[in-house]
């Protein structure tokens, strides 16, 4: 293992720990309801980065121990991801009966078009490092391509048709947004550089500091409480006459 | 090396995306608030934009070249329409999120409507600005978006309902604006 800084060690545990702090907050505000798969997620990333922590320090885990450990944790982290952007995408929809049908279609090509996409990305790639060690990167870039782009269509989707959001569903898909956009790079560039390049450690430090930074989005958007229905904004000057003389010098050329 | 590159580029636009389309919604929540913000529609002018007589009729009586000319000006205009009725829906969806949440049952039904008639003009919308684009690639295709035509005027007797129950005497003014 690594001679790990302060700074190391401080991104990697406090996220933990406000993982568990946003955890309480989700309980505090009754939203375990709403948002059990995201309380769920929040839950287990906590437990298993505290739990991976531990691992790492102690003697008596061995490299290949801390590996499989990390990667039986990953798979099911990445199962939650898929879940919480589910519960984010029937929360976002649930009120708007009439885009139901053509949201799921649209979802459910555009899913399939990503997976398509992840497959022939993990096909291609080049395995010259121990699978146990390089497969984790690979599998990370193409799940985050996946996540990324089912989040960007649904950011895309809510801002073309307008669609409010609620504050909880904002904060929680940006967090994930960011993160997934962020582990896509990383994971690329960890995919081209190989495992035990000198710039994986950096690399470790970005997507940390990057999963931090979320974790604190998380958090903010769960101890802010949510505000009433928008207020009346000030009424502009209009400019409808203006319109009609722009069409009707349109009609008549 | 190209793969990375790419992939990198992707996430760096998705954040760019994620940051850029955030809470873009319309401030409008009241009748009063339409005013400036909506851009007014002549429906009957659109129809006869979109009219496939009115095509057929300059394609018999003009020389092939003159009536690709014409017909992309006009599908051109036809596309500032549909942007403009787009555009409006995009108001009245705010409006109709807003009336939905109405302690007034009769008004959040209305809301509802309006809503769900707002959201499906905006996917006409979408979808008829692909067609239109196409024609206008295409000038000798033959298209037609009068189903939009007749989903703009349903949801603006939809949202004179609304205004109506809210605001009787300001309905007469709605069809001035939208």
């Amino acid at each position: 293992m690594y001679p790990h800084s302060f700074w190391w060690h401080y991104l990697w545990i406090a996220p933990d720990i406000l993982l568990l702090v946003t955890a309480g907050m989700i309980v505090c505000r009754g939203l375990f309801y709403e948002f059990p798969m995201f309380l769920a997620y929040v839950m287990f990333e906590s437990l298993q980065g505290i739990t991976l922590f531990i691992l790492d320090h102690s003697s008596a885990i061995s490299g290949v121990a801390y590996w499989n450990t990390h990667w039986a944790g990953l798979l099911v982290s990445i199962a939650l991801r898929f879940a919480v952007i589910h519960e984010i995408f029937s929360s976002v929809f649930r009120p708007y009966r009439a885009l139901t049908e053509f949201s799921r279609l649209l979802l459910r090509w555009t899913t399939v078009a990503l997976l398509f996409a992840a497959v022939i990305l993990t096909a291609s790639a080049a395995m010259d490092t121990p699978f146990l060690l390089s497969g984790v990167h690979v599998l990370n870039r193409a799940v985050g391509l996946v996540q990324s782009g089912l989040l960007v269509f649904l950011f895309l989707f809510c801002a073309y048709f307008r669609l409010s959001w609620r504050a909880y569903t904002y904060g929680i898909a940006v967090g994930l947004g960011i993160f997934a956009s962020v582990d896509l790079a990383t994971a690329a560039l960890r995919v081209w550089v190989g495992t035990p390049a000198a710039g994986s450690y950096v690399l470790d430090f970005v997507t940390m500091a990057t999963y931090h930074c979320c974790v604190l989005i998380w958090l903010v958007y769960m101890l802010v409480p949510e505000g009433a229905s928008e207020s009346v904004a000030e009424v502009p000057h209009h400019n409808l006459e203006q319109w009609n003389a722009e069409m009707q010098r349109l009609l008549l050329r | 090396m190209m793969v990375t590159l790419a992939l990198v580029l992707i996430s760096l636009m998705a954040l760019v995306l994620i940051y850029a389309v955030r809470g873009k919604t319309s401030p409008v929540a009241e009748w009063d608030d339409l005013i400036g913000h909506t851009r007014p529609v002549d429906i009957d002018a659109f129809r006869n934009l979109i009219d496939p007589a009115e095509e057929d009729f300059l394609r018999q009586n003009l020389p092939a070249g003159e009536f690709r000319v014409i017909q992309r000006e006009r599908l051109r205009a036809a596309v500032e329409y549909v942007s403009c009725a787009a555009h409006n829906a995009a108001v009245l969806v705010r409006l109709g999120e807003a009336a939905r949440a109405s302690s007034d049952p009769k008004i959040a039904q209305a809301g509802r409507q309006l809503l769900d008639s707002a959201l499906r003009l905006r996917l006409y919308a979408l979808l008829s600005m692909i067609r239109l684009y196409l024609g206008i690639a295409f000038p000798g295709a033959h298209l037609s978006a009068g189903s939009l035509a007749d989903n703009y005027q349903h949801l603006s007797t939809l949202a004179g309902h609304l205004v109506f129950m809210q605001h009787p005497n300001r309905a007469s003014r709605l069809p001035a604006i939208l």
